[in-house]
């Protein structure tokens, strides 16, 4: 029997809830002010490299976040900021790719030390989309300090290189990001 | 360690809670099947076997496709792991990135708490 396309999308939601000790304004600022997110956002997690950012934060603004584990594949992001309600509310939705270069690849390191454009198009060719998805950051005010509810709703896409046998190096390139973070 | 996402977990167990879509599952582990060929081995109707197959579909278990006027369905379960790995990643970045912006607003509350100022 002939296989039927293997393109498949699964979605999605997530919802995280944490309370600060800061108030609303400061938390928001953390997440508006490139200088302040940088301090938390860009300080990238042990054996993964630093990031490649930028971020233009009013409405129909770009932020870019490129990274990945040092010895695993590259991880794409780019988000636009479709709603910004000043000290409340935050909603982009953004793009995420996964490419196999890893920190050491000479793509990368262009690419980390000048920020060309060009090169993070070559990554992006080379790479895959992985999901299409909507982030919400609400910033409430709560007793003694600040509720943040993060609210992620996510197309995950899954499958279209499977014919060409990409399909287990994507899945190992997953399984090695899992493993980074664990 | 990384926590699956419960929703479609659940609706996973929830797929496979009843023998009959158990059994199905188990037929498509060995191929894909139109839904007649699905149905062949049970006493029910096509229209019985349309609803199972429907909860299946839900948990992302399965995926059917028509092709002319023959339903094809085939198992999911790889699918369905990976994207869950990998959404299961983005939960895990999230919940880091938001330690460390806990860490960074309490090292720069220090600075600014003298001024008393509370919400």
């Amino acid at each position: 029997m002939t296989e039927p396309s293997t393109r498949t999308v699964v979605h999605d939601t997530f919802v995280i809830d944490r309370t600060f000790k800061a108030p609303p304004a400061k938390v928001f600022r953390a997440f508006s002010d490139p200088a302040e997110k940088w301090k938390w956002f860009g300080r990238p997690p042990e054996g993964w490299r630093p990031e490649v950012q930028t971020m233009d934060f009013r409405i129909g603004g770009r932020e870019i976040s490129d990274g990945g584990p040092v010895s695993g594949p590259t991880i794409l992001y780019e988000a636009v900021f479709h709603d910004i309600v000043p000290d409340e509310r935050i909603i982009t939705s953004y793009v995420m790719w996964v490419a196999p270069q890893d920190a050491s690849h000479p793509l990368w390191e262009r690419y980390a030390a000048t920020g060309d454009p060009r090169a993070r198009e070559q990554l992006i060719l080379d790479g895959r989309r992985i999901s299409v998805s909507q982030a919400t950051v609400e910033v409430l005010p709560a007793e003694g300090g600040t509720r943040l509810i993060l609210t992620e709703q996510g197309a995950y896409f899954d499958g279209p290189e499977a014919a060409a046998g990409r399909e287990q190096g994507f899945a190992d390139m997953v399984d090695a990001l899992v493993r980074s973070l664990e | 360690m990384l926590q699956y996402q419960e929703t479609p977990l659940d609706l996973v167990f929830q797929a496979l809670a009843d023998q009959t879509r158990r059994e199905m599952v188990e037929r498509l582990s060995r191929g894909p099947a139109s839904v007649s060929e699905l149905a062949a081995p049970f006493a029910m109707s096509l229209s019985a076997v349309g609803q199972h197959l429907k909860v299946l579909e839900a948990s992302g278990l399965v995926r059917s496709e028509k092709h002319g006027r023959v339903r094809t369905c085939r198992l999911e379960a790889q699918t369905m792991r990976r994207a869950q790995q990998w959404i299961s990643l983005r939960r895990a970045h999230w919940e880091q990135r938001l330690d460390r912006l806990g860490e960074y607003l309490d090292a720069d509350d220090s600075n600014e708490t003298a001024t008393g100022s509370q919400p």
